[in-house]
């Protein structure tokens, strides 16, 4: 075993804590954009027919609720980190619930000593606990500032069995607390689980109105032109062929353009996520020197029961695969930067790329780009352009924000995870020449965005 | 008369060696019976707590052993009385001489052939091989064998928790 205090660790942003502080500094803005969309959205007529009918303010209503769903998600998994105690219990919940088992003390065990001693030069400040159900280790907060790990008996057999395994997956459980992760994500926690259930809510919520609206639009045009002597099958006939190449194919853009959205929404928090067990994978592998054991853990991993659990296990983990082959490149000199560097910064890279997919598909289904195509692509393609600088302008504060925590980050690290883990670690100062390597590529992006 | 943990320990031992640490307590948990026990077989698909799935950290099957002997309370008891035990002795000290087994017909192997057809059906979908299945029952048997009283009290604290 290797002590922490001979080790030298790099230290890794917490990108999650980044974007939670960014996140929180926008609410206001935020909120005075719900209500303004939601005051808007009495007057909006989502299908260009011209008549009224009581109900079709109120489905406006919905599908613009629904617009603004995922962030509202977002919003109260953001409120549920300020309380940890509500973790506890709902942890208990589901040990009880799903696993029929307990959280319980540590057993007086030859095994659990060994694995305790393991993990006391890592954190002072985590409790460690023990249970007999069938579960893997997980960590979960006890307050602000400490955090629990629990580890089952099928760790304590693997303890024995295979013992670098065992530690990759403990050191990486561990990184977590360790880096105050704990507190935002890991079992329990309610931030994660919106993402799960708002997705399947977000979605029908949008969808289910304009379905609606057009089965509305259906009857009131069977009854009209029934009125005026129109035999019915004729009605029917030229509804459905309306419906086939007109309405249904809107139906299948606006949908798309509104999964472009709740991408949009959640790639931020979700690379914030992706960086944190990346970072505990890359912990793992510096305090046991050795990629092994964590590799060995991943490739037990199995395939995904379905394409529904992937998308979903996604929300809170990386693809195993994308794990894999980072823990590969544990030797590689470019994996380091990569890591702490790239993968939460090209988030909103890849999130302009969505939302100007998203803006293409919406100016597609209302018609706007399609008027006078290709006649129009001028205006177009300017409209692209002042989208992008749009985007670029608002960054500016976090580009700068960025620049400053990679040039503060390398002198700062220690108090951040000396607070959660109580222990002064060693740092890894060779790493400081590409932190300030990107602060200067960020402080430049800052510049040519103000 | 040997305590619940000693036989746990043994027989994990002579089964699954990894498990040692843990047999007293799974054995505890199991004799205790109600959500304790109930814990130990729960197996939820598809819920994962930690950043790895169950098959990154493997599964303890010592209870599955338990759960075993427990369900096989009366075979054991004939085996364990058997009038034939120096059969049972003679067939326990060769287990490597399977073809030989396969050709005795008497009723002690037979009851020796119904409790390993049951650990391999208990443990087989835990992903062992069907040797390996085999192997744990006639350990099994072969450290029961060893005090015959005192395996059946233990016997007996196991299955009572089944009722």
């Amino acid at each position: 075993m290797n002590s922490s205090n001979t080790l030298k660790f790099n230290p890794l942003i917490p990108w999650l804590w980044f974007w939670l502080v960014f996140y929180i500094i926008y609410t206001p803005d935020r909120i005075a954009d719900w209500i303004n969309t939601l005051e808007h959205a009495k007057h909006k007529m989502p299908q260009a027919y011209n008549f009224t009918l009581q109900i079709q303010p109120l489905l406006s209503t919905l599908t613009n609720i629904g617009e603004i769903l995922p962030d509202i998600a977002v919003f109260i998994g953001v409120l549920t980190i300020f309380i940890p105690k509500l973790r506890t219990l709902l942890i208990n919940r589901e040990l009880k619930r799903r696993y029929k088992c307990t959280i319980n003390d540590p057993p007086n065990i030859p095994a659990f000593s060994e694995i305790k001693e393991f993990l006391s030069p890592y954190s002072k400040n985590i409790k460690i606990y023990f249970t007999l159900g069938n579960v893997t280790p997980f960590v979960y907060p006890i307050g602000f500032r400490d955090s629990a790990i629990v580890i089952p008996a099928s760790l304590v057999k693997l303890w024995r069995s295979e013992r670098s395994r065992a530690e990759a997956i403990l050191l990486h459980e561990i990184a977590h607390c360790i880096h105050g992760d704990v507190i935002i994500v890991g079992a329990g926690s309610l931030f994660e689980k919106i993402f799960k259930y708002f997705l399947p809510i977000s979605i029908l919520s949008f969808i289910i109105p304009h379905i609606l609206l057009t089965i509305l639009n259906g009857v009131y045009f069977y009854n009209k032109y029934t009125a005026l002597g129109v035999p019915p099958l004729s009605i029917i006939y030229t509804r459905l062929t309306s419906f086939i190449t007109i309405t249904l194919p809107g139906l299948i853009s606006l949908t798309t353009a509104y999964l472009l959205w709740i991408t949009g929404t959640f790639m931020l928090p979700i690379a914030g996520i992706w960086c944190s067990e990346l970072y505990a994978d890359r912990f793992a592998m510096e305090a046991s020197m050795s990629s092994k054991g964590l590799r060995d853990a991943l490739d037990k991993q199995q395939a995904r029961f379905s394409w529904r659990h992937h998308l979903f296990s996604c929300l809170s983990h990386p693809p195993p695969n994308l794990r894999k082959w980072f823990s590969e490149k544990y030797n590689s000199k470019y994996s380091f930067p990569i890591l702490f560097a790239a993968i939460y910064p090209m988030a909103y890279l890849v999130k302009l790329v969505i939302l100007l997919i998203w803006d293409i598909f919406v100016n597609i289904t209302t018609g706007k780009y399609l008027d006078n195509f290709p006649g129009n692509i001028d205006i177009i393609l300017n409209s692209l352009k002042e989208n992008i600088n749009t985007y670029f302008h608002v960054l500016a504060p976090t580009y700068l924000a960025m620049s400053l925590i990679f040039l503060v980050w390398p002198i700062t690290v220690r108090y951040w995870e000396g607070y959660f883990s109580g222990l002064n670690k060693a740092y890894n100062h060779a790493s400081h020449k590409i932190y300030i390597s990107c602060s200067i590529i960020m402080g430049t992006l800052y510049l040519f965005s103000t | 008369m040997e305590s619940v943990n000693y036989w746990a320990v043994k027989i994990a031992e002579a089964t699954v060696p990894d498990e040692v640490d843990l047999a007293p307590l799974i054995a505890q948990a199991y004799i205790n019976g109600g959500q304790e026990k109930e814990a130990l077989f729960q197996q939820s698909k598809g819920g994962v707590l930690g950043a790895f799935d169950p098959a990154s950290t493997g599964v303890s099957i010592i209870q599955w052993v338990f759960h075993t002997i427990s369900q096989a309370e009366p075979v054991l008891f004939h085996i364990l009385g058997a009038a034939s035990v120096q059969v049972a002795l003679y067939i326990h000290d060769r287990l490597s001489h399977k073809h030989e087994l396969e050709s005795l017909t008497d009723d002690t192997y037979i009851q020796l052939k119904i409790f390993a057809d049951s650990v391999t059906n208990k443990l087989q979908p835990l992903g062992l091989p069907a040797e390996q299945c085999e192997l744990i029952a006639y350990r099994t048997l072969q450290v029961l064998l060893e005090n015959p009283p005192s395996a059946k009290v233990f016997i007996k604290n196991l299955g009572d928790s089944s009722k």
